[in-house]
């Protein structure tokens, strides 16, 4: 860096600012602990050095959380779809939705699968949070079960929900 | 420790075997001006240290895409200020703060931190400083204690000379108002 301190005095004498102008040759009052500055470089090289070893833990975590927010989204939407189902049905039989017919009914549905789909995989792409603790304590056996509910459920509405997971890493089951 | 020169650091860099080690030259050579500019903005030393390592780590991570268009020492001041910038903001949200009261906190710091020793007259500058909206003050604390040339600091904060010299006179006079009042 260039060195203009008598420029900047002049400057400053210039200017009327003469308290200023003399504070110049004075220092700025902060200070660092002893021996800071010797071991900066150190410190630096460690935090990257740490920062590089981490990347693929966080890979896997940020997986892993990815898995997990996709399939309790696809599990909210399949039990959404399931009430509305059942809804839509007994409405029909009570003569609720009588004005709904059968091809009105499978445009909803296909049309709502398609926007859930949507959202999920936005939902997916957004999550840049870290994996909240509840979800990394999930045991395998809880995972298996809750996968195994999440594929029978998917398969009874004819969904592919696997197809989210397959997307988001390699899942086990594939 | 031998000096290299910028141009000479960055071939380091990009063509040798250990480009740590070229790197780590480079923080040496930067390390204390990147701290200091980073501390008068900040005022406190953990949060400026905090902040400088953060800056070199920056640095590291985007050092192989630098075409060296706007030189080293620039490039490096400008990481730090949008650095030290962006601190002073994430602290105003996360305390729902208007400006004016982390400006306060600041200054108060300036009572309690271990690691500022001045005398009365240097605290006044320092907490008249502080009363400058943000930018004036990096454009006052480059000019003043770094002692940079406006044309430097044109390139550093892309704002024409003139715009700078016209800050730094405005908030010159300010500081010297406080301290003769």
């Amino acid at each position: 860096m260039t060195k203009n301190k008598d420029e900047i005095t002049r400057e400053l004498q210039e200017l009327g600012l003469s308290r200023l102008a003399s504070q110049m040759k004075e220092e700025s009052g902060f200070g660092v602990p002893q021996g800071y500055f010797d071991g900066f470089s150190t410190s630096v090289r460690q935090k990257i050095d740490a920062s590089r070893q981490k990347e693929p833990a966080t890979k896997a975590r940020f997986f892993s959380l990815r898995a997990a927010v996709s399939m309790a989204a696809t599990f909210l939407v399949l039990i959404g779809m399931g009430i509305s189902f059942l809804l839509l049905r007994e409405g029909k039989e009570e003569g609720l939705f009588s004005d709904f017919d059968d091809q009105i009914f499978e445009e909803y549905f296909a049309r709502a699968t398609e926007y859930d789909r949507a959202l999920l995989y936005d939902l997916i792409i957004d999550t840049e949070v870290d994996e909240p603790q509840q979800i990394q304590s999930t045991t395998s056996t809880d995972y298996d079960l809750y996968l195994d509910y999440l594929l029978e459920a998917a398969q009874y509405y004819g969904l592919e929900p696997t197809e989210l997971i397959i997307q988001n890493g390699n899942d086990k089951r594939h | 420790m031998v000096h290299y020169s910028d141009d000479e650091l960055l071939q380091r860099f990009s063509q040798s075997d250990n480009p740590g080690y070229a790197f780590d030259l480079i923080v040496r050579k930067y390390q204390e001006q990147v701290y200091w500019h980073i501390r008068r903005l900040v005022i406190v030393h953990e949060d400026a240290s905090d902040i400088a390592q953060e800056v070199f780590i920056k640095a590291w991570k985007a050092l192989p895409e630098f075409r060296g268009d706007s030189g080293l020492f620039t490039w490096l001041y400008r990481i730090a200020t949008n650095e030290a910038l962006s601190f002073l903001k994430k602290k105003r949200k996360r305390f729902f703060l208007p400006m004016e009261d982390v400006e306060q906190q600041l200054s108060d710091s300036l009572e309690t931190d271990a690691w500022f020793d001045g005398s009365d007259i240097e605290k006044k500058i320092q907490k008249a400083i502080l009363t400058l909206p943000e930018k004036q003050r990096v454009v006052f604390n480059l000019r003043y204690y770094d002692e940079m040339k406006y044309e430097d600091m044109s390139r550093i904060l892309d704002t024409s000379e003139g715009a700078l010299k016209a800050s730094y006179h405005h908030a010159a006079k300010k500081i010297e108002k406080i301290l003769t009042s």
